[in-house]
């Protein structure tokens, strides 16, 4: 939900720039550079790979006591006798990561209200495609695993990191047709919901249900307040938070508050576009240039403001306010608080022998690919589902291995899975293996998709 | 709000509160109308009183310490910062109080009444007077006792009663009247910031203190090169409040000096505003494929339609209402529930205290500004406003003697937690109520003179 860009369009307007857009040396040499940098949607990716890049480095330079001792340290919130206490890392797993799964359910909604999945015959493909791709892996983990200590483990290979594989796709795939992308995210998305399904039904400890009833009649609250209009941010703030701690309470992961929110904010604006159009046009007519007092038009805007923000439907509103926070802070702080694991030669050939981390690379390199593009196929064979127009199997065949980078996701359920730090550890090698794998392989694949001389196999 | 009533016409949705369902129609618009009234904080205020009072003598009376003495901590690792609600709600809440009487001063002192340097001068030397005699009163009467710190009591004016009890009596305010009171309980409010930064500070920790120095030059700094993003400012300003708690001083003043240092000058000009308002209006359609396809465009226009009006507006557009009717009858419901046994009055009664707040306010505050303002007359200083009388004149002093939010602030700096500051507190009770019945009547005497006002 960028702006207009460009100072090109405003200067002529004779608009003031704020100081990030004017000629300054700063803004200039560094902060619009970055900003058109954090426009692309590879940026992301590029963030989490630098956090990711960070933790491993910091875990395993001299001073990895520091990394481990950051994370420890506790944070409590206590109002007389009840208090929240908890690690950083479990602050950023389920308090930060609470807003990065709002912003998932968000797109779920819109997938679901205005997007690809309005339609089930026109989703058919994605989603066949994301089960397949959640299938196969999960049962290939299970094949080296089942009976095992490893055998909670099934649900991390399930996962597909959307910020890396859309971050692989548009660097590997120039050339790629435009209906990929769109393919690929309706996968990821599905696999989203997936991996909320798992983590709610498969990863959720001891439910408490007087918690759990608070947790769903504030949801009501929530759709009640809707229903009869209420608008007041600051309403739905508070119902929002009761849901997120009267979920942590309840022993579900409070993560599922934040989606369970994204699914319920409204998809349609407030005010019809034309209606809001036509107060701008009174608003622009009414207010004078300088007036006194000064000030003296301050309602006619601040009403103005107000409207025009109300053109826009509140899931687009809640989207454009935290998906730079959630894209360029927390889930990079999300990688640098998980990702930090010890690589001793000990530790990789523990890995290297663990059917744990064994599983995780099968599944995620081999099982997505191999379940993703079977699934198509079959979808496709049976008439349920057709390519979209100017997708080759090719094209698909790189989206499929992409899909395989299972990282943010997946990491998060090896934290659920495994209480024991050893196994943890383990797996999150595996995951780091085969995230690096599958995007080497996606990347590759597309990069020969979109060869010309290629013939679609 | 007239102007939100005006859009149902125009094809608008209403929120709920503004839609004609029984609810709204029959208790939220009324509400609002009535919140807008100056006076409905005042009236807020006495009922959150009332209860205070009521809960700490009935016999549920142990909740009422047990609810506001209730702890509030964070923690991380070793560091922690600790209160219980009711030091919340005082250097917390209270913040966002004290931001708005920072935004008031601004604009008075830029673009309104105190403007005019000489029309400023007899409610400034009316407010010195007024904040001098009492304090000196105070002092008098409570020298040598452990109460004696506490002379910063007497000072300040509660705008927001004293404003109620002057519309109150008089039907036909002139507004020469309210724009003297409001300047004056502007000054006032300077002058208790200044007592309550200087006298009421322990242990100046200077190394702090030079460090809240150094953000409030960062925030000028950020201004001079039109940094907008809000974020920047709210992250200056929790550190403020921080380096301010750690210094030892009020962290209540961190909300004045950001008050202070609002620009009041719109980010834009609100022709080019207009303008692009147009061309917006103009290049949006009603049913965009796919939906929200022009949020872009929208979400520009909202910033520059913010944009058009200055930060000051906007700040106090947004926290004024919040201040107003939550956090000021919050610090009343936490701080007024005082005992009110026969024992208690009795030991009220007989208190130096209370009888040092009473006289110093009631008769102090009264006899601070008439003289005040009758010495700056008669040498030629300053005139009265146009319509108003030394009847009104002498009316508004004895208003502006209600103590009470910034005086029970003042109390609870000063003194420390036991019978003397529920002394204390009875006393500002008291003569809140005496002054207001005492203010109260001479205005309604003063409008029933009005033959006696020198044109």
């Amino acid at each position: 939900m960028a702006r207009p860009t460009g100072d090109h369009v405003n200067a002529e307007h004779g608009l003031r720039l704020p100081w990030s857009r004017t000629e300054r040396p700063v803004p200039r040499r560094v902060v619009k550079p970055l900003q058109s940098f954090l426009e692309q949607e590879a940026a992301g990716g590029a963030f989490l790979l630098a956090a990711t890049v960070v933790a491993l480095a910091w875990a395993n330079s001299p001073w990895w006591e520091s990394y481990d001792q950051l994370w420890r340290n506790t944070l409590t919130i206590g109002i007389g006798r009840w208090a929240i206490s908890e690690d950083l890392r479990h602050w950023v797993n389920e308090g930060l990561m609470a807003l990065f799964f709002l912003v998932v359910g968000l797109e779920i909604k819109r997938e679901l209200v205005t997007g690809d999945l309005r339609e089930i015959r026109a989703a058919a493909l994605p989603v066949i495609a994301a089960v397949g791709g959640m299938i196969v892996p999960a049962l290939i983990y299970l094949a080296f695993n089942a009976g095992g200590e490893g055998a909670p483990g099934w649900g991390i290979p399930m996962a597909t990191d959307i910020a890396f594989a859309l971050g692989v796709l548009t660097i590997g795939a120039r050339r790629a047709p435009a209906n990929l992308k769109p393919f690929l995210l309706t996968l990821a998305i599905v696999d989203d919901i997936g991996a909320i399904l798992v983590i709610a039904l498969f990863y959720s400890g001891g439910v408490t249900l007087g918690p759990l009833a608070v947790a769903a009649s504030l949801c009501g609250v929530i759709v009640l307040c809707q229903v009869i209009n209420i608008r007041a941010t600051a309403i739905y703030l508070v119902l929002g938070l009761g849901t997120w701690i009267a979920t942590f309470e309840s022993g579900i992961h409070p993560t599922i508050a934040g989606v369970a929110l994204g699914l319920l904010t409204p998809a349609v604006p407030f005010q019809r576009p034309r209606a809001v159009s036509e107060e701008a046009h009174r608003v622009a007519d009414k207010t004078v240039d300088d007036p006194v007092p000064p000030d003296a038009d301050a309602h006619h805007w601040l009403r103005l403001a107000r409207l025009t923000s109300e053109a826009v439907s509140p899931l687009a509103r809640v989207e454009a306010a935290l998906h730079p926070w959630t894209g360029f802070v927390i889930v990079p702080l999300f990688a640098l608080a998980n990702a930090g694991i010890r690589l001793s030669s000990t530790a990789l050939l523990d890995a290297g022998t663990s059917a744990i981390a064994i599983g995780i690379v099968a599944g995620l390199v081999v099982g997505k690919l191999a379940g993703i593009s079977a699934a198509s196929l079959v979808a496709v064979r049976a008439g349920v589902g057709t390519l979209p127009s100017g997708v080759r199997w090719r094209d698909l065949l790189g989206a499929a291995a992409v899909a395989g980078i299972g990282f943010t996701v997946s990491l998060f359920i090896s934290e659920l899975a495994f209480t024991d730090d050893r196994l943890a550890d383990t797996a999150k090698v595996g995951i780091l293996a085969a995230s690096l794998l599958a995007g080497v392989i996606g990347f590759w694949l597309l990069r020969w998709a979109g060869r010309p001389d290629v013939r679609d196999p | 709000m007239s102007a939100t009533r005006s859009g149902g016409s125009s094809g608008l949705r209403m929120p709920w509160a503004q839609s004609d369902r029984p609810v709204p129609r029959r208790v939220i618009r009324p509400l609002q109308s009535f919140l807008d009234a100056e006076t409905a904080s005042g009236i807020l205020i006495v009922g959150a009183v009332a209860i205070a009072i009521a809960w700490a003598n009935s016999s549920w009376r142990e909740t009422y310490e047990h609810v506001w003495g209730t702890e509030l901590v964070w923690r991380l690792s070793r560091w922690s910062v600790s209160d219980d609600l009711r030091g919340w709600i005082r250097d917390g809440l209270m913040t966002f109080f004290f931001l708005v009487v920072g935004l008031e001063i601004k604009r008075e002192l830029i673009t309104g009444e105190l403007r005019d340097r000489r029309a400023a001068i007899l409610p400034l030397v009316a407010a010195v007077g007024g904040m001098l005699v009492p304090a000196l009163a105070y002092i008098a009467l409570t020298a040598g006792s452990s109460a004696e710190r506490g002379w910063g009591i007497a000072m300040p004016t509660d705008i927001a009663f004293a404003l109620g009890v002057l519309l109150l009596a008089s039907r036909r305010t002139s507004p020469g009247l309210k724009v003297f009171l409001l300047a004056l309980a502007i000054v006032d409010d300077l002058g208790s910031i200044l007592v309550v930064a200087i006298f009421y500070s322990s242990h100046l920790a200077w190394t702090s203190l030079a460090a809240a120095a150094g953000i409030c030059v960062a925030i000028v700094a950020l201004r001079r090169i039109h940094v907008q993003a809000d974020a920047a400012y709210v992250a200056m300003g929790v550190g403020l409040w921080f380096a301010l708690r750690s210094a030892g001083v009020s962290p209540t003043l961190a909300g004045v000096a950001l008050g202070l240092l609002t620009p009041c000058v719109p980010l834009q000009r609100p022709r080019t505003v207009s303008e692009e308002a147009h061309r917006v209006a103009d290049e949006t359609v009603d049913d965009p494929v796919p939906p929200d396809a022009d949020a872009a465009q929208w979400f520009y226009l909202a910033d520059l339609a913010r944009d058009a009006v200055s930060p000051l507006a906007r700040m106090e557009s947004l926290l004024h209402p919040w201040s107003s009717y939550v956090v000021v009858p919050l610090f009343a419901l936490s701080n007024a529930g005082v005992p009110l046994t026969g024992h208690a009055l009795a030991a009220g009664a007989t208190s130096r205290v209370a009888v040092a707040i009473v006289a110093a306010r009631v008769l102090g505050k009264t006899l601070g500004i008439s003289i005040a303002s009758g010495v700056a007359v008669r040498i030629g200083l300053a005139r009265l406003p146009r319509g108003v009388s030394w009847r009104h004149v002498i009316g508004v002093a004895a208003a502006a003697g209600i103590p009470f939010t910034v005086s029970l602030f003042v109390a609870e700096l000063s003194i420390r937690p036991g019978t003397v500051l529920d002394s204390a507190r009875l006393g500002i009770l008291a003569a809140a109520l005496i002054a207001g019945l005492f203010g109260f009547l001479l205005l309604r005497a003063a409008d029933r003179h009005p033959a006696a006002a020198p044109r």
